[in-house]
């Protein structure tokens, strides 16, 4: 039990703590042919179109995955944390509109409110992953030895498949998407972790029902779930 | 898909049918898929069967659609379950007090209708959200403001029925007593207009609040006596300017004359925004301290001394943390005042409100924000956003999981009991509520400070977590349970709950033998013989349901 001023403080505190400086977001243009292990691409006109994808710019992860689905030719929106600015001066407008499907890599909160706002659009979440990101400092002071990646090179690789996931999901499959809202509220959820403490992709489909072990201690303090999602219109 | 409890499946098949014809196979919904999105996010039920879910939902577009379904209702006995936009997390969202019931969602229903400048007021329908009308003020110009609450993405008429607040100033934080008029479909389908929209031609709606008569309005808050598809509110005139002005004391006991104080400003209208309290001592955070940049906000206290004076404080030995926060300048408490007015009106008002806190020995004031309104964007960064009438979905951004936040709630669940305006009922709540939370093997209850939405009394607002593992949330719910009967031995009543608690509550108001309950029930039986609105909603039940 805690009152509300002090819910409110303390949340508010959790996100002072994750926050991290703000940088520049240098986009990459032209588009890249191939996923990174060598899968096939979909045709464009088999891919669901996106109208833009959010990124929180507090984190690194979220960085390189804006730059890498710039690469794909998506637009781009930064938010740092809330998304009620670009929720109220262009999704909710545009979604007046037309049924404009919207990808991002958030926290948790940011994708609460928009899956919950789609719905009135006649929109769904259909598809969500989970990922555990870490701040700038800690991935740019992690040398590369023994031969392995980095653990900026393991992100740049992580961002590259996580926004491949995105730019490539097929149409079709946002078509017979039924994702249950099973989560419910401030990324309850658990997730696992890797033993890295890099970002990693848990699941790569619609999770209907998220379960897990706890984020372990070892996961260091700066450890922050964000999702990758895509919001797209529920054809009933 | 689920039939409601006591009903056919051939006459619920009729009934949706029928449903259909009224509103359109489109807005007719009754795959679990569909179902499911009405389920209530933090409920306290999760994984349990009784979790209150829907059976269905209808989502009319118009007032006759909506006569038209309960008209279906009755002649099918099937139990609807009004919602506006079903957003009111924490307090039940969107699911049925009674499991089986169909949703009538009334999110369709979102015109503004009017906004009237130069009245400050408007009417809207029930779809209509605090982000809608902000819009259509903004992109008209207007000079008024809503009062909104926090977060802000839930609509106007549900809000304020189920009684609501906001951050603004003392007459329309109330967003129910800031209501004029409504417009209701009754359990029989009649259409009723209230005030002095009940005369044809009435060019006073949403300027005269009480019309004619018996006065009823509250009837249709927090109840189910029928469907409200026209609300009246009025609206704030945009302010001139803006001050916070801060009093800081630095004894415990001081809080007897600040609270009383403040009543006496308050009451007289001196100061009228919404108190803001603190304490930076025992490291109680204001609202106008979270809302700074995360660079500009304190940061939580690391001296083991002062964490350490802290436990003892809360054990009752408070000299050892005045005498600290004397050394470090840090005040026992704050107490920010807000104003809205013409600059050298309010500017009065602070220098007459420090006059008669002067009494308190060592009192310190600082005059902490001044703006002139509207905000620019830069003003923006710093402020509460609903303090400005501004809507806002920041809440939800700041409880994501982390490292140092590995094991966010599912959700929380509001007990918010009313207590009196006194420093004594601050004290004796937070002993009692602190002994409570021992007993039931809760969280740890620090000593809280109440917050100052309404005028002449404070309110608690405690956050029962909801989790996904049903031994704690059995747990927490009989706690709940409890919490709801030792407040009432003291004399303190919730103001709203979610539907897994409405029946405790409204049990405790139980003066007479439960006269109010019986006369809640007298008028159900008479207004809703069928029973089909909202059956169980703030513990009014039909009597075909009603326990003996």
């Amino acid at each position: 039990m805690i009152s509300r001023r002090r819910f409110v403080q303390h949340a508010a505190v959790v996100a002072s703590l994750a926050a991290a400086p703000a940088g520049g977001l240098p986009v990459f243009c032209g588009a890249s042919a191939a996923t990174r292990d060598g899968s096939a691409v979909l045709p464009d006109a088999n891919r669901l179109k996106l109208y833009v994808a959010l990124f929180d710019r507090r984190f690194a992860a979220a960085r390189l995955f804006a730059r890498a689905i710039g690469s794909h030719a998506i637009p781009l929106r930064a938010i740092d944390a809330d998304v009620t600015d670009l929720w109220f001066s262009e999704l909710h407008p545009g979604w007046k509109l037309h049924s404009l499907p919207v990808a991002g890599l958030t926290t948790y909160g940011p994708l609460f409110c928009l899956e919950r706002l789609a719905w009135d659009h006649g929109m769904r979440v259909v598809h969500r992953t989970k990922h555990l990101a870490i701040r700038d400092d800690a991935i740019a002071a992690v040398p590369n030895t023994r031969g392995r990646p980095s653990k900026r090179a393991a992100t740049e690789l992580w961002a590259a498949d996580a926004a491949a996931a995105i730019a490539g999901f097929p149409r079709s499959r946002a078509r017979l998407a039924a994702a249950s809202p099973a989560e419910t509220a401030f990324a309850g959820a658990a997730v696992p972790v890797s033993a890295a403490g890099i970002p990693v992709a848990e699941t790569a489909a619609v999770s209907a029902s998220v379960t897990g072990e706890a984020l372990r201690p070892g996961a260091g303090p700066e450890g922050a779930l964000l999702y990758s999602w895509i919001i797209a219109p529920r054809v009933r | 898909m689920t039939t409601p409890p006591g009903v056919s499946a051939a006459d619920f098949s009729a009934a949706i049918g029928k449903f259909i014809q009224a509103v359109g196979r489109e807005w007719v919904f009754t795959s679990d898929e569909d179902v499911a999105l009405y389920r209530d996010a933090f409920s306290p039920f999760q994984g349990e069967p009784e979790e209150r879910v829907a059976s269905a939902a209808v989502a009319p577009e118009s007032v006759g659609q909506v006569q038209q379904i309960v008209r279906i209702a009755n002649q099918y006995r099937i139990p609807l379950y009004p919602i506006s936009t079903g957003r009111n997390l924490g307090y039940g969202g969107s699911a049925p007090a009674y499991s089986g019931s169909v949703v009538v969602d009334l999110k369709r229903m979102n015109r503004v209708i009017e906004v009237n400048e130069d009245n400050a007021s408007a009417l809207v329908e029930p779809g209509v959200s605090y982000f809608d009308l902000y819009r259509f003020i903004q992109e008209r110009g207007l000079k008024v403001w809503v009062d909104v609450p926090d977060p802000g993405w839930g609509s106007l008429v549900g809000n304020a029925l189920d009684r609501g607040g906001g951050y603004t100033r003392s007459q329309f934080r109330n967003h129910f007593d800031a209501h004029c008029g409504l417009e209701v479909v009754l359990p029989d389908g009649e259409l009723m207009r209230t005030g002095m929209g009940a005369m044809p031609g009435a060019k006073t709606w949403q300027q005269y609040k009480s019309g004619f008569g018996p006065w009823i309005d509250g009837l249709f808050s927090q109840s189910n006596f029928g469907i409200v598809t026209k609300m009246g509110f009025w609206l704030m005139p945009e302010p001139e300017a803006f001050l916070t002005g801060t009093v800081s004391a630095a004894a415990r006991d001081d809080l007897h004359l600040l609270v009383k104080m403040l009543n006496h400003l308050e009451n007289g209208g001196i100061t009228n925004g919404m108190p803001d309290l603190g304490s930076p001592l025992l490291g109680i955070q204001t609202i106008e301290e979270y809302a700074r940049s995360m660079e500009d906000r304190p940061q939580p206290a690391t001296d083991p001394e002062l964490l350490a004076l802290r436990d003892r404080a809360e054990t009752g030995n408070h000299g050892p943390l005045e005498d600290y926060g004397r050394r470090k300048g840090l005040a026992y408490w704050t107490f920010n005042l807000k104003f809205y007015g013409p600059a050298k009106a309010i500017a009065a008002q602070w220098e007459y409100s420090k006059e008669k806190f002067s009494g308190i020995p060592g009192v310190r004031f600082a005059e902490r924000q001044f703006h002139r309104l509207p905000l620019d964007a830069q003003q923006r960064q710093n402020v509460h956003w609903p303090e400005f009438g501004i809507p806002t979905l920041n809440m939800f951004s700041i409880g994501a999981r982390s490292g140092t936040n590995p094991e966010p709630t599912h959700g929380h669940m509001w007990f918010s009991p009313i207590i009196p305006r006194s420093a004594e009922a601050v004290f004796e709540a937070n002993k009692v509520f602190a002994a409570a939370a021992r007993q039931f093997d809760l969280p740890v209850l620090r000593f809280s400070l109440p917050s100052c939405y309404w005028e002449r009394a404070f309110i608690f607002i405690f956050g029962f977590p909801v989790s996904a593992d049903i031994p704690t949330n059995r747990k927490n719910r009989a706690a709940f349970h409890q919490l709801i009967d030792i407040a009432a031995q003291h004399g303190w009543g919730e103001y709203r709950t979610a539907p897994a608690y409405q029946d405790a509550v409204m049990n405790v108001y139980s003066f007479n033998n439960h006269a109010l309950r019986r006369f809640h029930e007298t008028v159900k039986d008479a207004l809703d013989p069928n029973g089909i609105i909202s059956p169980g909603r703030y513990g009014i039940w039909p009597k075909h349901l009603r326990k003996t």
